[in-house]
């Protein structure tokens, strides 16, 4: 006797079908590559000269007795606390009041959004001409108004802070993207019916806005922590991780053991350490924001 | 949403200041790709060329095969984001709106593929390409990329603030799970599609690592791989490079504000329904 | 809709792509062998150095060289993974302290039989390469570019601060007193000249000039010396003069000479590639040697090598290759248009060099007493990076003091010479 098709086991089937293609490519060139990675990381591989041995977790038990891995974390931390917040706060406000259509809005959109559009390379070396502390344009500019001027790239007190500020004028544009893309879909009918109540404009944010754009919020939220974990390109190429190892992040020194000492077995247990930490961040913010979230469809 | 003319004016007077920090690097940069490069390194604190060259534009093209250049990179970061806009929206959608058993278990397996870091698993993704022959081609720098997890991320989260009426509303029309993905579902959210499809385009035109690392001849490399051409070991020719950079970002803002047009007849779209 | 008739665009030629694929690495010409060469030589050299590959594909019928350039960093990031996918190219540059790595990984080819049997003979070429280029008693590689380190100077700068423009100091105390005088400062306390550019990090080597003038060494027979009298003496010299603002601090070499370009420091050490940067750049420039110190002058030799992959099938055909490279007219055509001296010993007379580029002069002095540096170390990388420049940064910037710097220095040194 044939089974009848309910609606829900049909729409299970053409669930399944419809995120079967990306989990194959996900599957074969994302995850595998994983798997190999996390099997690297139970061995001292010296991935050049090809010598193996087992060592278990090892290697993961080393990381916490090197003082460098340590160092690396503790800057990691430092800038995941201080880039996310200054990065969302910032481009939710622009995004606000972009959205509110001033004269010029449109120009002001898109000049945010050319940093994001242009290679770190080059963001590097242009930064590096205008802010050196010798030569550099800004710094000239200061001097010539009497101040005294210093190279923050180079004075490790502040070059994190230098490496944060170049990551937030990187990724506002996008994130002000994103979340305009949010705040768009808010019906005009509401913000022009809490008009007519007499709502002002800072009422009608916190009551009407937020609430609407919390989940993309969230997913701005939850995807920029997870990228500035793992920062690592304004690092590489404005200051290497230094000075004195002053900005030096973990995904940096992974990459330095990687590639520059051959050690892939131990840059992998590395990379495995940092991805535990940014699981279980993920987890957590994704049970807080989810039940948050309107699911629609099928009862 | 009305104005007034002093809120007006204060506003873009604020994002005037804020606007400088952005413009100035930006006017450095394409100003410096005028100046000869005596001048840049002579004097880098100086913003305006003093006598204006096209010699490193004319340097850019005739010493590196820019044209093939930027076909590659059109092919590379316009094909992967075609193939990424498909999939990552039919996945996105079934991750919001067509529950099936382990589903979340799935998305979360997905969001996991973010959280390691690419330097990581570029060499054994690296040699797995080598094993399937594929080193130095296009099928083989693109298929990793065809579809990504912040794409699927993004298009889920864009779905789920559909209304699930719309859903109901094409079944008793008599339509099937792809029919509604369809004729219903894409072109509520195309607003989304244009934001997502400029972002996988951007990303993937400034990408240098994987691509550098997949191909070896210049007829297959793209843009950025190229432009690093003129940084040497000790000497860098900054005029080449900065020129060479003002001509990357030109598609790309192109691109964008081109997706601004749809992306404002999307908002008109679902603005109607409320 | 004009967006849609784009995406079809890209459609179609992403389609159309999909078939195609890069060229193929074998040769086209029949009965050439191919020859795969990666090297770092992007910038200015490379149109010299396509040149010389060029005539040399057309000058014989047996050979065909395939250069794949890209930046330095990228050459070392692609080459690991090459090879243990069995890609490596046949014939690979390098920077003369990185080859070492890979010889003892088993990558590179033995070069000893190749140059028995060869015209190019061992004493035709700088002796301090081709030591350099020894690995366990067998050559592994051979000279492509020689670079010595020599002491560039703005004369302009010079005559300002009273000192004589053809003059330049000869020795340390000569260059301290010179020092003393190029530095200025501005009423706000902004330095608006600095003497000297000293890189600390990513450079080449210009504190070890400094340690050699003192007679200090780093490594002898595979155990740190970093912690004699001798380099104390050195690096309390440096602390001092980094105070007294003769350079900035944590300069890398390139902003130290970005910072020498633009007319702010009236001295620098550097190496030949610098020059037409230099004048081009406006300075009126003055070279000469580095001093000497009392205990003795060294400079920095270097810059880059050729070896031959351990599993390359075209071995004679690289090897043919780096005899040409190395010949009186390749090197010649080198020379004059890039600048670099001759990686021959017996070109030190050549007419048509000297009457070419009257610079190279300083640079076949210096040849003589060029050193280069940690030539014998394969972890050479690391322990600039892991020790070297820390030392380096906290000394310069007197966060601690020169002989502790130096004790923690010599116990983490050889800490990591004793890592297998």
């Amino acid at each position: 006797m044939k089974k009848p098709v309910t609606l829900s086991s049909r729409v299970a089937r053409a669930g399944t079908l419809m995120v079967l293609p990306s989990l194959c490519i996900i599957a074969v060139f994302v995850l595998y590559p994983i798997a190999d990675s996390f099997w690297m990381s139970l061995h001292n591989w010296n991935i050049l000269k090809n010598t193996k041995s087992f060592l278990g977790l090892s290697n993961y038990m080393q990381a916490f007795h090197d003082e460098r891995f340590l160092n690396a974390l503790k800057n990691t931390v430092v800038y995941t606390i201080t880039y996310v917040p200054i990065l969302v706060v910032s481009s939710l406000l622009i995004a606000v009041f972009l959205n509110y259509g001033f004269s010029g809005a449109g120009f002001f959109k898109s000049l945010f959004f050319l940093p994001s559009i242009t290679s770190m390379a080059i963001i590097a070396i242009v930064f590096r001409f205008l802010l050196d502390g010798d030569i550099g344009w800004f710094s000239l500019f200061l001097q010539r108004l009497g101040f005294r001027s210093m190279d923050i790239l180079r004075t490790p007190s502040t070059a994190m802070i230098a490496v944060v500020l170049v990551g937030v004028w990187r990724w506002m544009g996008f994130n002000m993207v994103i979340l305009l893309s949010g705040l768009n879909s808010v019906p005009e009918s509401l913000y022009e019916a809490a008009e007519m109540d007499g709502a002002g404009k800072v009422r009608q944010f916190f009551s009407i806005s937020l609430p609407l754009i919390v989940p993309i919020l969230g997913f701005t939220l939850i995807t920029n922590i997870i990228s500035s974990f793992q920062a690592f390109d304004q690092i590489y190429v404005m200051t290497k991780g230094g000075p004195m190892f002053s900005t030096e992040v973990l995904v940096y020194y992974i990459y330095y053991r990687g590639f520059n000492v051959f050690d892939m077995g131990y840059a992998s247990a590395m990379a495995f350490i940092l991805f535990c930490i940014i699981l279980v961040f993920t987890l957590l913010q994704l049970r807080g924001f989810g039940k948050k979230e309107t699911e629609g469809g099928i009862a | 949403m009305k104005l007034s003319k002093t809120a007006n004016g204060i506003i873009l007077f604020v994002f005037s200041l804020v606007g400088i920090v952005f413009f100035v690097p930006f006017l450095w940069m394409a100003c410096s790709s005028l100046k000869p490069e005596s001048m840049i390194m002579g004097h880098p604190e100086q913003m305006f060329p003093r006598s204006v060259t096209l010699q490193n534009y004319s340097s850019l093209l005739s010493k590196i095969p820019f044209g093939r250049f930027l076909f590659n990179s059109f092919v590379f970061a316009g094909g992967i984001t075609i193939f990424s806009l498909f999939f990552d929206s039919l996945a996105g959608y079934a991750f919001a709106k067509l529950p099936f058993k382990g589903r979340d278990v799935v998305f979360v397996l997905v969001l996991v593929t973010m959280m390691i870091p690419f330097q990581v698993t570029m060499i054994p993704l690296y040699l797995l390409m080598n094993n399937l022959h594929i080193l130095n081609t296009f099928p083989g720098m693109m298929l990793p990329r065809l579809t990504n997890a912040f794409g699927i991320y993004f298009m889920r989260q864009s779905f789920l603030s559909v209304p699930g009426d719309l859903i109901d509303a094409g079944r008793i029309d008599g339509l099937n799970e792809w029919g509604i993905y369809q004729r219903i579902m894409l072109p509520v959210v195309t607003a989304s599609l244009s934001t997502l499809g400029v972002f996988h385009f951007m990303y993937n035109w400034n990408d240098f690592l994987w691509p550098m690392l997949m191909t070896n001849t210049t007829d297959m490399q793209t843009l950025p791989v190229g432009l690093a051409l003129f940084q040497g070991e000790h000497v860098m020719e900054h005029g080449p490079i900065f020129s060479g950079a003002v001509l990357s970002i030109l598609p790309i803002l192109i691109i964008f504000l081109c997706a601004q047009k749809t992306f404002i007849k999307g908002i008109a779209l679902s603005g109607i329904k409320g | 809709m004009k967006k849609v008739s784009i995406m079809l665009l890209i459609g179609v030629m992403v389609i159309g792509s999909l078939f195609a694929q890069g060229s193929n690495e074998k040769s086209k010409a029949p009965g050439k062998q191919t020859v795969v060469f990666w090297n770092g030589y992007t910038g200015p050299d490379r149109t010299v150095l396509e040149e010389l590959v060029k005539k040399y594909n057309e000058s014989q019928n047996t050979v065909e060289i395939k250069m794949e350039i890209m930046p330095w960093d990228t050459l070392y990031q692609k080459l690991m993974p090459a090879m243990i996918a069995g890609n490596a190219p046949d014939l690979i540059a390098m920077s003369v302290g990185r080859y070492m790595e890979y010889a003892q990984a088993g990558k590179l080819a033995n070069l000893e039989d190749l140059l028995a049997s060869s015209s190019l003979k061992r004493d035709d070429l700088v002796p301090g390469l081709m030591n350099a280029g020894m690995y366990q008693g067998s050559q592994y590689a051979m000279p492509m570019a020689f670079a010595a380190m020599v002491m560039y100077y703005n004369k302009d700068m010079f005559t300002a601060a009273g000192l004589d423009p053809d003059n330049p100091p000869k020795t340390l105390t000569e260059l301290q007193d010179a020092w003393a005088k190029l530095v200025k400062k501005d009423a706000n306390g902004n330095v608006t000249q600095y003497a000297q550019a000293i890189g600390v990090k990513s450079t080449v080597a210009m504190i070890p000039v400094f340690m050699w003038m003192y007679g200090a060494e780093y490594i002898q027979d595979g155990k740190s010396v970093l912690n004699s009298p001798e380099a104390v003496q050195a690096l309390e010299m440096l602390a001092q003069a980094f105070q007294r603002n003769v350079s900035p601090v944590g300069l890398t070499g390139q902003e130290a000479d970005n910072l020498f370009s633009a007319g702010k420091a009236a001295i620098e050490f550097n190496g030949p590639w610098a020059i037409p940067g230099f004048r081009g750049a406006g300075i009126n420039l003055g070279i000469a040697e580095v001093p000497a110190g009392k205990n003795g002058r060294k400079t920095w030799g270097g810059d880059t090598i050729l070896s031959i992959s351990k599993d390359s099938k075209v071995k004679e055909a690289a090897w043919n290759f780096i005899e040409y490279w190395n010949s009186v007219e390749a090197q010649r055509t080198w020379a004059l248009k890039v600048g670099f001296p001759p990686t021959r010993v017996d070109m030190s007379g050549d007419k048509e060099l000297l009457a070419g580029n009257p610079d190279i002069i300083y640079f076949l002095n210096s040849a003589k007493y060029a050193e280069i540096f940690m030539a014998d170390q394969p972890k050479s990388g690391r322990i600039d990076e892991e020790i070297l420049v820390p030392l380096y940064e906290a000394v310069t910037r007197g966060t601690t003091k020169p002989a502790e710097a130096l004790q923690a220095a010599d116990a983490k040194l050889n800490a990591l010479l004793a890592e297998k």
